[in-house]
Parts: structure tokens; sequence; C-alpha cells
């Protein structure tokens, strides 16, 4: 996607979103007291303006895509770092790959609380060094043991924070 | 001065957990920051939530010491391979790397750390000198003024916004939506909160900046296939001597004035005063042509004017309140969670633990200039740690950091959600920044405009009530202004050969 056509796409998604904010989820969402006399101490009247705010901007990429691409101004051309190159998966993989890490933390979330943050947070080092492609077990097993059990040990025994195990709680 | 409050800031600085705190804040700092991907804002972000059962003092220490010693660790992978840690350490590439090619890698390090230890230390001074006065005119602030201060602190978005203000706009708005979670400060109504009891307090600080600036990063490596990173030059044997010390003291001297002026206003940060600093001292050589070269100059300007902001920027946020840039951003955050309130009612009611961070900030430049000496070579090479292991690791970090404020799973699914935004808007160009600034300043921009309608029955003329007001109307005019003039014509620059416009 050209960069003219991604602002055209960001600036209708911000009106979009300013809309839906101004017509449906702060109406929805902000109690207003009926007792109020000046309309710029309401409780939905900062929301407002910033429903406003997030309008405008998005007009201004809206309206610098759409001139940019009625002009035919060609991106400027993308210069590598010789020395420092990233190459990115194509796009379809990239965002299997992302979807899959979004899914992970979820699974993570809902998980936490019946497994316990440090079994958890094994678990998805495991995983993530392993997707990112560390291709040693040993190295992907002594990072997901070492690091959340040490960070157990700090927020727990030192911060006195305490970190749930779920499960395991017994271990505690 | 009373020197009973001296004597209390003795007491509370002479602890052994500052001394420690400072110096784990360099060491980590410096690491972040020599690490190309991660940014210094990510690594007070990480560090943010283990200070949190720390006395106050030590826990705005620790975060100085990471901020100190990430804006000079950035310089150490921009000499030895050209990517630089953080952006303001852009600039020191142009002639360190150079350098390093000449096998001179060491010396462009030790002027590296010799400009930024100096200027670090200029700036502090400045700090210490300058931030009393403002306060103490800060005093005779209201809410009226106090509105029309945070309006123009808002303009500093424009310098966060990199190529696109729209979009920087675009974030802040976000932010400013995110800011008004919770119950309404005058009426305690509900506000976006549709039945869940856990936004009734609105949206927690750590999440959201977890979220935002270590998260997206992390979901980032997961599109990448392969990176390649440059083979670090040798360091070579001959470092920095007192001659070539001398030979740069000017450059270091200007470039340190230059970010202590750039540093205390807000939103301009250190990569535009590392550029100014250098293009100073080019303009101003007998040599010009050997800078971009490998011109040692280049490097000690670069430094210099990028750690000269160092100390300024926290005088607007002492002094009034307010942030100068992300980094102290993030640091207003931190002292809110201790339940502290930067700005002239703490230079009013805790003058002790000022003058304690004063201490404390001094120490940080000492520290920087040992942890630099001694540590270069094992930091360059723990920037070499393979980012498939680096940021698995991050992320159990953020994990742990967003669940310690409060104990609160909600914060770690807060933070997730945060972090699929901030990459939504990493992928899409959207700077990170405004949204940060936005988020932290809007609870404050609103609270002061409702306080200072109410002072005035309803009436707006209150926020043009006297010359405070007018001048911070004035002053954000300007801004506007000058950063709506700057955009265009960074556009009109950028503009490839062939369009329709000059």
């Amino acid at each position: 996607m050209t960069t003219a056509k991604r602002n055209i796409w960001i600036g209708a998604i911000a009106i979009a979103l300013a809309a839906l904010g101004e017509f449906v989820v702060i109406p929805l969402g902000v109690t207003v007291p009926s007792s109020i006399k000046v309309l710029a101490l309401s409780p939905d009247f900062w929301p407002r303006v910033i429903m406003v705010l997030l309008a405008g901007a998005g007009a201004m990429i809206l309206f610098q895509g759409l001139a940019a691409g009625k002009l035919l101004i060609a991106p400027p051309p993308v210069k590598l770092e010789a020395d420092n190159e990233v190459v990115h998966y194509p796009f379809k993989k990239q965002i299997i790959r992302v979807t899959a890490a979004f899914a992970g933390l979820f699974i993570f979330y809902a998980l936490s609380p019946i497994i316990g943050m440090v079994v958890g947070c094994m678990v998805l080092v495991t995983l993530a060094t392993r997707i990112l492609g560390v291709t040693s077990w040993v190295k992907s097993l002594c990072l997901a043991v070492i690091l959340p059990v040490a960070l157990y040990f700090f927020f727990a025994k030192v911060a006195h924070v305490p970190i749930p195990l779920g499960l395991f709680e017994e271990l505690r | 001065m009373d020197m009973d409050i001296i004597q209390q800031a003795f007491q509370i600085f002479f602890a052994v957990n500052n001394f420690i705190a400072i110096f784990a804040g360099v060491v980590i700092g410096v690491i972040v920051g020599a690490i190309p991907g991660m940014t210094t804002p990510m690594g007070v972000a990480l560090v943010l939530p283990f200070t949190f059962t720390m006395q106050p003092v030590t826990g705005i220490l620790l975060l100085l010491g990471v901020y100190k010693g990430g804006l000079y660790g950035g310089s150490i992978t921009a000499i030895l391979i050209k990517a630089p840690g953080t952006p303001a350490a852009s600039c020191t590439v142009l002639d360190g790397f150079p350098m390093a090619q000449k096998g001179e890698a060491q010396k462009a390090l030790d002027m590296a750390l010799y400009a930024s230890c100096f200027a670090d230390f200029m700036s502090n001074l400045s700090l210490i000198l300058f931030t009393g006065a403002l306060a103490g005119f800060a005093l005779r602030f209201g809410p009226p003024e106090f509105f029309t201060l945070i309006v123009f602190s808002l303009t500093i978005i424009a310098g966060v916004s990199g190529d696109s203000l729209a979009k920087g706009i675009l974030s802040a708005s976000l932010g400013l939506i995110l800011a008004t979670i919770g119950l309404d400060i005058v009426y305690g109504t509900n506000r976006f909160i549709f039945g869940e009891v856990e936004l009734m307090g609105g949206l927690s600080f750590i999440p959201v900046l977890i979220g935002l600036f270590a998260l997206p990063e992390i979901l980032n490596q997961f599109t990448i296939q392969m990176e390649k990173r440059a083979s670090a030059n040798a360091l070579g044997q001959v470092g920095a001597t007192w001659q070539d010390f001398k030979k740069c003291f000017k450059a270091i001297m200007r470039g340190s004035i230059i970010g202590v002026i750039l540093g205390a206003i807000p939103g301009i940060g250190g990569s535009p005063a590392a550029f100014l600093s250098y293009s100073e001292a080019k303009r101003t050589s007998d040599h010009p042509e050997t800078f971009g070269r490998g011109e040692i100059e280049g490097v000690a300007a670069a430094e210099s004017g990028n750690n000269g902001t160092a100390g300024a920027t926290m005088i607007p946020l002492l002094a009034l309140g307010v942030p100068g840039d992300v980094i102290t951003a993030v640091i207003l955050g931190a002292f809110m969670i201790h339940g502290l309130r930067p700005g002239p009612v703490m230079f009013e009611q805790n003058l002790n633990l000022i003058y304690a961070i004063f201490m404390g900030i001094m120490l940080s430049s000492a520290y920087l200039f040992i942890v630099g000496k001694v540590s270069i070579k094992a930091i360059s090479k723990i920037a070499n740690i393979p980012n498939n292991l680096l940021y698995p690791a991050v992320l159990v970090l953020c994990v742990y950091g967003a669940y310690a404020i409060h104990t609160n799973v909600f914060d770690v699914l807060v933070m997730f959600l945060v972090g699929i935004l901030g990459f939504a808007m990493l992928k899409l160009d959207i700077p990170a920044a405004p949204f940060l600034i936005a988020f932290i300043l809007g609870p404050l921009l609103e609270d002061n405009f409702r306080q200072g309608l109410l002072m005035g029955d309803g009436d707006v003329s209150i926020f043009f009530r006297n010359e405070i007001c007018a001048i911070f109307w004035g002053l954000t005019a300007f801004s506007v202004y000058f950063m709506v003039r700057n955009h265009i014509r960074a556009k009109r620059r950028k503009k490839p050969a062939g369009s329709v416009f000059p």
C-alpha cells in the first residue's frame, strides 16, 4: 500500500472513530447529571472536544493522502542502510505471525489465574523464543525458567508483591 | 536557604540504597541505550515497576540514572556499528563511525564519554540554579494559569510527532480520550466505564506506558524474518587524550549551552540539540571539510548537545510540573505514583526531597563517567544479544511490571490491549510519544480547565485574567505558528524531483 493510500485509510478511520465516539460511545458511556448549568463543566464536554480534535486530525491526514494521491507524488525511495538491514516476512505471513502472538497474549491472560503467572511466563517465553527463531532448546528453556523465577523471587520476596501461582499456590 | 532543609536533604540522600540505585540506573540506561531497537523510554518503563517499593527519592534517582545512561549509551553502537541506540545519537554516527572505521573507535568512545559527562554536569548545574527561581514565580499560578501553561506544554507534541504533525495530533487525541476513562472529577459520574469496576479509577499509567513503548517492539519482532547487524569495529588501542579534550573544549562548551537552552524548552529534546551543536561546531571550525569524515570535534559537539539536555528537561518538570520530553513525562508519572506532584507546591512542601534529587543528579554525572570508562568493552558486547532472546525476556518484564503496580491481572490485559494499539500505530507510522504525553497531561488540563471555570462561574474570560495567562497564550500561538511553518517547510524539502510543487 502506498503512503497516500494508507493515509487516506488512517484519516477515514479516525473520522469514523470520532463520529462513533461523538454519536454512540459518549451518549452511551458518559453519565451527564441533569443539574448542569454550564455546558463546559459537563462530564461529556471534554470527551466531545477530544472527538472534534480526533476528527480534525483525521481530516488533515485524509486531505494529505488525497492530495498526495491526486498529484501522483511518488513516495521517497526507501534507502536501506547497507550495514544494518532488516528483512520482513511477506505481508500475509506477518499477519499470521502477529495474530498468533496476539492470541498467545490473550491465552496467557486467560490461563494465568489457573496456571499462575510464573508458569504462564515460562510457556510464553518458550513459545516466543521458538517462534522468533531460537533453535537451541537449551537456550529457550534456560531463559524461560530462570527469568520468570528470578523475577518471582524479586517481586514476591523483596518487594512483597504477591505474584499469583494458580495451581502451584502451595509452593509459595 | 534554610539549613535545616539542606540537612534533611543530606539525610535523605546519604543512604546506601540511593547510591546503588543511581549506579544501577546508569548501568541499565547505558545497556538499554546501546542496544539498537531498545529505546530509553522503554528502559525507563521497564524499570519503573521496580521502584514501587522504594523510597520516592531512590525510585526517582534510579529512573534518572536510566535516563542519563540511556542518552550516552546510544552513542556506543552509533560509533561501533553505525546503529544509533537512540535517535539523538544519530548525529554521533556522522563522525563516530568513520573514526571507528579508521581504527579510532576507542578515541571516539572516550570523547563521546567526556563530552557527555561534561555536558551532563553543566545541565545539572543549570537545573539546580534555575529551577527554584522558576518555581517561585509559578507560586502565583492558579488553575487558569496552569491551564494555559498546560495548553502551551501540549505544543511539545509537535516536537515528538516525527514527520507528520497531523498523526501526532491523532495520537494525542487517542491518549486524551483514554485518559478520560473513569469517574468524572467534578460530578463523580461514570465515563466510559460500561459496568467494569476495574475502570472506575481510570487506566493505570504503567500498563499504558509499557504497552505503548515496549510491547509494540516485541510484537514487531514477529514480523521480522532476518535482521543483519553490522559487525562491530575493533575498539583500537589509543583513547582520547587531554590534548584531544582541550582541542574539543570549545565545541563541548557550546554544545552544553545549546543542550541546556533547548532542553529547557518543552518538546525539543536531544536530537535537535545534537544536530544544532554539530552544525555550529562545523560552521565555526577552521577545517569544516573534515566533519563527516571522522572528526573528533564532531563527536564531541554531537554528544555534548545531546547530553546537555538531560538535566535541563527536568527544569520545567520540577519547577512547573510539566514534562520537557517523553522520558520526563514518564518520570512525572513516577512522581505521581509515589504520591508527589512536581511543581511549585512541591518546592513549598517537599523541598528536602528536591534537594536530595539534586544531589543524586550530580552524582549520576560521576557515575556515568565511571561506568563509561570501565565498561565500554563489556557493554558493547551486551549490545550483541540476539533479539530473539532479548525480546521474549522483555515480554516477561512487561508482564510482571504491569501486574506489580496494583497486583491486578486486569492491568496485564490493559497492557496487552494498549500494546496492540501501539503496534498498529508503529506500523502506520503514528508516533507513540504524543499519546503518552497527552495521556499524562490530559487529566491535568481538564482538571485545571474545570476548576478555572468553577472559579469564574462558567465565564471563560478567567483564562485571560492576567499577564501570565496572556504570555502563555502568546507562547502557544507562537509555538503553533512555528511548528506548522516548520512542518510545511520540512514537507517541501522532502518533495521528490518532478513534483508539481516547487
